[in-house]
């Protein structure tokens, strides 16, 4: 497929361009419109935005998903999707304009030229390597040296492992789903400042959507959309691009050495290679790699560095082993170890650490949260045979503070450090030992818990002025060195920071240790000279230290597991604290509903019980003096009994009407289960039944189907049979034609001329006529067979026609027997029944009829048998002997085949006729046992009528 | 090499019966003591003609050029690759199995030994097309045993190393002419396609120089797709997407191909490959392959690869051929 040249017209929306933008358009002589010169009826290519968040007004413009045109955003978008759901192919920051390769990807975007090799995409690219994936998950040896690689270009490698580990995935993931195809290629290099990493594979069924559809900006826990975005993400730059003519795609990831290309800036390209402007052409200076570097690959762990998070200002911070490793603007170095040299001191992040002398970075304020975060709380240590050194902000190389953690005991130590809160800013003290600290400096302990923590630790000072260190034995070994640089007021510095008191917040091991150094000299701690202080400082404070580095070393695992613990503990404590909170809650609300409920009691007693009450306590009183009720009284009283029992009524009515209405409810309840069972048992059994009628119905389209297709089936048999039929006609036509000319050799040669219908087919000589008279005496043979086998049925056909007569014939005798059996009932009856008669004639007399027609079909039938013979004897004494075979066989084969099909239909219908009369003998038969069984009755009912008639007087014998 | 008169053994019908392909030269003798040369090398011995001289118990001069220990060497290697699963692994085999194939075609054994082994471990075409090729023309199927045999060592020496992917490249390789068997299959559509492989558009060209039919024409034009069809119809290669590489066989750089005229950067390392191996051999009963395949293979990047697509995968080839030699070089 060839391309086609594409006219370029840029609209511009993105305000100002960039003077790099501005000149390379410039010099690739490419027309970029303003707005304002816009007729509205220019056919744009692409368009140039940036910082442009709603896309429907250019939607509704410019109509952008119907069209072929290409948005260019030149800044990063909020929403990745948003950009290219809107067509836009090309992200690009000032930042890659200003480059030398910004260049490269404008040629690349707007001529859409590339190939599957590197150098075919960006030409000028120095091929580093290649492999090909066909197992995806056997590709660790190939991603290490590929990660290598980019260590030895001097770019964040780690950034390619990544992206090259969740690409790979991304595109197994489309292999199962049948849209790519294996083997991936694979190709990698550099040009300059960038390394580049490109694969390319086969892609039937994927759509440039398929990918854009699972882009986001925010992280997505849908694997394919995580594992794309991640991919996009781990690049500084990333390119697809689809190959339309050979049905092939090529991802390509790129990554620059400037730091903040790789932080501020990323850009994206999605292209798909179709057409292509011609502005400027570059030789490719790539080359292939060799396919047999089977070395080792180099240990580049030392040149990992982590990237920090995108919330807050970025700040570098490196890790590592290596000594003096010069750091960049705003990156924080940790330098040596605390403790001995190969066990860590603090937790160690990174894939580094494994390997390396454990190194704890602390990178802001977000990274002090992270278990990995080491603070150092600037306390003093008893023992120091092992110093540390935290080197701060003092240099002019502008070093932050770091932090070291796991010095002192949990307990010496405000609680904020282990749960790992971060101190408000404004109670902060910056652990540095400049006075002008950066912004960027870590906070760690505040001003007064510097004062009675830091500054009672005398060290000895090194070449910084404002760095305080308390050393070990080993002063001059580094490594052992635990520097502290805090903001420490210029009045400790200047008395040398010498130890003045044990203080309050001294840590109780500090304390502990001076008490036993004061007990072995023999003083008290205050009595201490500031020489004993010094040696306790030199000799006993680093031994101190280095044991309790031991032991929280050791501890770690403990202290880690106790911290999970803790925090389990306290969310339990927190959840138990909300249960606890709504129970109270709960217990309160009870109360005051009981409360409630009592004051409403209260108030409901009725008034008028009070008076009964009285009542039937005064007369209780008065039968209690044995005092005797009055009428009144006993009136009343009566009254009291009857209005209780009348009370005592109501309450037992009342109660039978609960237990009724609870037994009521309980019925109705049960009914209204059942009725729900029963309503459900049909639902289902409906249910079931449209299953069973849909099956049947299925059932009964696919019969019908059958049946259709045996209609079909038949129909075209019958036509099949009726084209036969028509060219035996033809041929029987021809036949009769023929024989009615005079038989010759031109006559014969005539007819073979017209019956052979490949004329190219000459056959000479006696071969020929040999072939064809074997063929004759084959079909001789086989219309013999057919003659014999004809005649075979043929006399059948007689035996069974003479069967049939024999019966025909047994049958006419029973007639004539039951005729005279019926005449002799006739006689008898007709003396008395005149009328049953009647019927009976006009039976006979059709059955009579049935008979004659009968006979007269047998006739026929035999007519034509005895014709049928005839016609067989006349054919068997026409055929000759086969061995003679000559050309006038012929003319009598087409004969006989013409006498055959005709014995064929006379069979037919002989064999139809046949059958036609076994039919009629069944009737015959039925009729028969008809006449039997009316005959049978007659003489029933002349029995019954001559025993019901009257006896002559005197007549008969005596019994 | 062994010479042709000398070394010959009487093989009886029944024993050469047991053979797929001819792994030498066959001669029959007359009564009178006259030779007729019936086979050469890597031709398929078809049941036609087992069944023609069974009956007479035909016994035949037979003259072998395959080594059988250098083919069950090729045969085990090939097997242990077969069962490795790890890349490095992987890695190591092929490189050992480009070493000794180095090692054995740097003298003057016979091609023939490499290409029955992988032949034997690794053909997956079915049987009635094998016959098909051979019916159309011998020729056809003896260039597919030697072009899949290329195939496998140029995949090896570009970084293919599974064994199911270097079988997908021999299959491929070997049935790349099976759209050519056709009706109207003839001597000009089999000299088309070796004038294709000089330089794009030359086959064409050639034939209508000829004058070959319309048909003939036809049959050259279309047996890319035919193949491509028949590879998916049959269903051979565990990466089906591969048979597209079918329709890339004269496919080459400036877009004159066809039939879909790429461009040059757009043809693969894995498409290079199969058209690099099938480039090597014609089709033509002219080729032995028995002498020196290895300084074949180096000094095959002549003019007519310069401008093609399969130079980078021959660079690769040789620079993995003289790998070894350097070594020897420095072991000596």
């Amino acid at each position: 497929m060839r391309k086609t040249e594409r006219a370029l017209a840029i609209l511009n929306l993105a305000g100002a361009l960039p003077a790099e933008l501005a000149e390379y358009f410039a010099a690739r002589k490419i027309p970029v419109a303003e707005p304002a010169s816009a007729t509205g009826a220019e056919a744009w290519s692409h368009i140039l935005v940036r910082d442009l968040e709603d896309y429907t007004a250019l939607e509704e413009t410019h109509g952008l998903r119907g069209k072929d045109i290409s948005l260019v955003s030149l800044s990063q978008p909020k929403d990745l999707r948003a950009v290219v759901a809107h067509q836009g192919h090309l992200v690009l920051d000032d930042l890659w304009l200003a480059s030398a390769f910004g260049t490269l990807i404008l040629d690349k975007f707007f001529q859409s030229y590339g190939g599957i090799e590197l150098g075919d995409n960006y030409p000028a690219f120095q091929e580093k390597g290649s492999f090909n994936i066909t197992n995806p998950f056997s590709v660790g040896d190939y991603f290490d040296r590929v990660v290598s690689q980019g260590f030895e270009e001097g770019i964040e490698a780690l950034s390619v492992k990544t992206f090259l580990d969740h690409l790979v995935m991304y595109l197994t993931s489309l292999r199962n789903e049948e849209k790519i195809g294996m083997p991936i290629e694979v190709t990698y290099g550099a040009f300059g400042d960038v390394f580049g990493v490109q694969l390319h594979f086969f892609a039937q069924g994927l759509s440039l959507g398929d990918v854009t559809r699972a882009l986001s900006s925010a992280p997505s826990r849908r694997p394919l959309e995580y594992y794309l975005n991640t991919a996009v993400h781990a690049a500084d730059f990333f390119d697809f691009s689809y190959l339309a003519s050979a049905s092939k795609v090529i991802v390509t990831g790129l990554w620059t050495k400037d730091p903040r290309m790789a932080f501020e800036n990323r850009g994206l390209m999605f292209s798909r290679l179709e057409a292509q402007a011609k502005l400027t052409q570059y030789p490719s200076l790539g080359e292939s790699s060799s396919l047999v570097s089977l070395g080792g690959i180099a240990d580049h762990s030392e040149k990992v560095v982590l990237r920090g998070t995108a919330d807050g200002p970025l700040e570098k911070v490196t890790v590592g082993g290596a000594r003096g490793a010069e750091s960049k603007d705003g990156a924080i170095t940790v330098h040596g170890l605390a403790g001995s040299e190969k066990e860590p001191a603090t937790r160690v992040t990174g894939s580094a650490a494994a390997e390396k002398d454990a190194v704890t970075i602390v990178q802001g304020q977000a990274a002090a949260e992270r278990d990995g975060a080491a603070l150092v709380k600037g306390g003093p240590a008893k023992d120091a045979d092992a110093a540390t050194t935290v080197k701060g902000a003092g240099k002019k190389t502008a070093q932050a503070g770091a932090v070291v953690k796991g010095l002192f005991d949990e307990e010496s130590l405000p609680p904020e450090l282990f749960t790992g809160e971060v101190f408000p800013k404004e109670e902060n003290v910056v652990v540095a030992g400049d006075l002008e600290l950066p912004e960027a400096a870590y906070a760690v302990a505040s001003e007064e818990e510097i004062k009675d923590i830091v500054t009672v630790v005398k060290g000895k000072f090194e070449e910084e002025e404002h760095v305080i260190r308390i050393a070990g034995e080993k002063l001059d070994v580094d490594k052992f060195a635990f520097r502290i640089a805090a903001g420490i007021e210029q009045e400790a510095k200047d008395n040398n920071l010498t130890l003045k008191t044990l203080g309050q917040k001294l840590p109780d091991a500090i304390k502990k240790s001076l008490g036993e150094f004061a007990t072995v000299v023999g003083k008290s701690v205050d009595d201490l000279s500031s020489h004993e202080l010094d040696s306790f400082k030199v000799k006993h404070l680093p031994q101190m230290v280095q044991t309790v580095v031991k032991e929280v070393s050791a501890d770690g695992g403990l202290t880690a597991r106790l911290r999970i613990e803790n925090d389990k503990l306290k969310a339990q404590i927190k959840s138990l604290h909300s249960e606890l909170k709504i129970i109270k809650d709960s217990r309160t609300q009870m109360a005051q509903i009981q409360a409630r409920a009592v004051q409403k009691a209260s108030e409901i007693k009725p008034k008028a019980r009070d008076a009964e009450d009285a009542l039937r306590r005064e007369f209780q009183r008065k039968l209690d003096a044995r005092k005797v009720l009055d009428d009144t009284e006993s009136k009343k009283l009566a009254e009291l009994l009857e209005e209780e029992g009348r009370l005592l009524r109501e309450a037992r009515e009342a109660e039978i009407k609960t237990k009724r209405m609870s037994l009521e409810i309980h019925q109705k309840d049960s009914f209204f289960q059942q009725e729900l069972e029963k309503v459900q048992k049909q639902v289902k059994a409906k249910d079931f039944m449209l299953i069973k009628s849909k099956e049947t119905f299925t059932k009964l389209l696919a019969t019908k189907d059958k049946e259709i297709t045996d209609l079909y089936q038949n129909v075209e048999q019958l036509t099949k049979a009726l084209a036969t039929n028509l060219a035996q006609l033809k041929a029987a036509a021809r036949e009769e034609k023929q024989s009615k000319e005079p038989k010759g050799g031109d006559g014969f040669k005539v007819r073979m001329e017209n019956e052979t219908p490949a004329p190219n087919i000459i056959v000479t000589g006696d071969q020929a006529s040999k072939d064809e008279s074997r063929k004759l005496n084959i079909l001789n043979t086989k219309l013999q067979n057919q003659v014999d086998s004809s005649k075979k049925e043929l006399g059948k056909l007689t035996e069974r026609a003479s069967s049939d007569h024999a019966l025909i014939m047994s049958l006419r005798q029973e007639k004539a027997k039951l005729e005279q059996l019926l005449k002799k009932t006739m006689a008898e009856t007709t003396k008395e029944k005149t009328t049953a008669s009647a019927p009976n004639d006009q039976e006979l007399k059709r059955l009579q009829a049935q008979n004659q027609v009968l006979e007269t079909q047998l006739r026929d039938a035999g007519v034509k048998v005895s014709t049928l013979e005839s016609k067989i004897l006349e054919l068997s004494k026409q055929q000759k002997p086969v061995g003679a075979v000559d050309e006038a066989s012929k003319v009598k084969i087409t004969h006989l085949e013409a006498s055959v099909k005709k014995l064929t239909m006379d069979i037919v219908e002989s064999r139809n006729q046949g059958a036609d009369m076994k039919k009629e003998i069944n009737k015959l038969r039925q009729e028969k046992t008809g006449l039997q069984n009316q005959i049978e009755k007659m003489k029933k009912d002349s029995f019954k009528e001559k025993g019901a008639a009257p006896k002559k007087p005197g007549g008969g014998k005596a019994a | 090499m062994i010479p042709i008169e000398k070394n010959q053994t009487k093989v009886p019908i029944k024993d050469l019966a047991k053979k797929v392909i001819c792994e030498g030269h066959l001669f029959l003798s007359t009564k009178e003591g006259r030779k007729f040369y019936l086979m050469k090398p890597g031709v398929l011995i078809d049941p036609a003609f087992v069944k023609k001289h069974a009956p007479l118990n035909t016994v035949f001069e037979f003259c072998s050029v395959v080594d059988p220990q250098v083919k069950e060497r090729f045969v085990t290697l090939l097997r242990e690759l077969r069962y490795l699963q790890f890349e490095k692994d992987l890695q190591r085999k092929c490189f050992e199995i480009v070493e000794h194939f180095h090692r054995v075609y740097s003298g003057d054994d016979h091609f023939l030994s490499f290409a029955l082994a992988c032949y034997e471990e690794l053909c997956g075409i079915p049987s009635e097309l094998q016959l098909r090729m051979h019916e159309t023309d011998m020729h056809l199927f003896r260039k597919g045993i030697y072009s899949g045999a290329f195939a496998v060592i140029t995949a090896m020496a570009n970084d293919y190393y599974h064994f199911t992917m270097i079988r997908d490249f021999y299959n491929l390789t070997f049935a790349l002419d099976l759209g050519l068997c056709d009706a109207n299959y003839s001597y000009y559509v089999a000299q088309g396609c070796n004038q294709e492989n000089k330089f794009p558009g030359a086959g064409k060209a050639w034939m209508e120089q000829e004058h070959a039919s319309e048909n003939e024409i036809g049959v050259f034009l279309r047996h890319p797709e035919a193949t491509y069809r028949l590879l998916k119809k049959a269903a051979v290669l565990s990466y089906p997407e591969l048979a597209e590489i079918a329709l890339y066989q004269h496919e080459l750089s400036g877009g004159n191909g066809f039939p879909r005229g790429l461009r040059k950067g757009q043809i693969s390392s894995w498409e290079a490959v199969v058209l690099f191996a099938d480039s090597l051999v014609e089709i033509s009963d002219e080729f032995t392959f028995d002498t020196r395949v290895v300084e074949y293979l180096l000094n095959h990047e002549s003019e007519k690869l310069k401008e093609l697509p399969v130079a980078k995968v021959h660079r690769k080839l040789s620079k993995g051929l003289r790998y070894f030699e350097g070594e020897e070089e420095t072991g000596s």
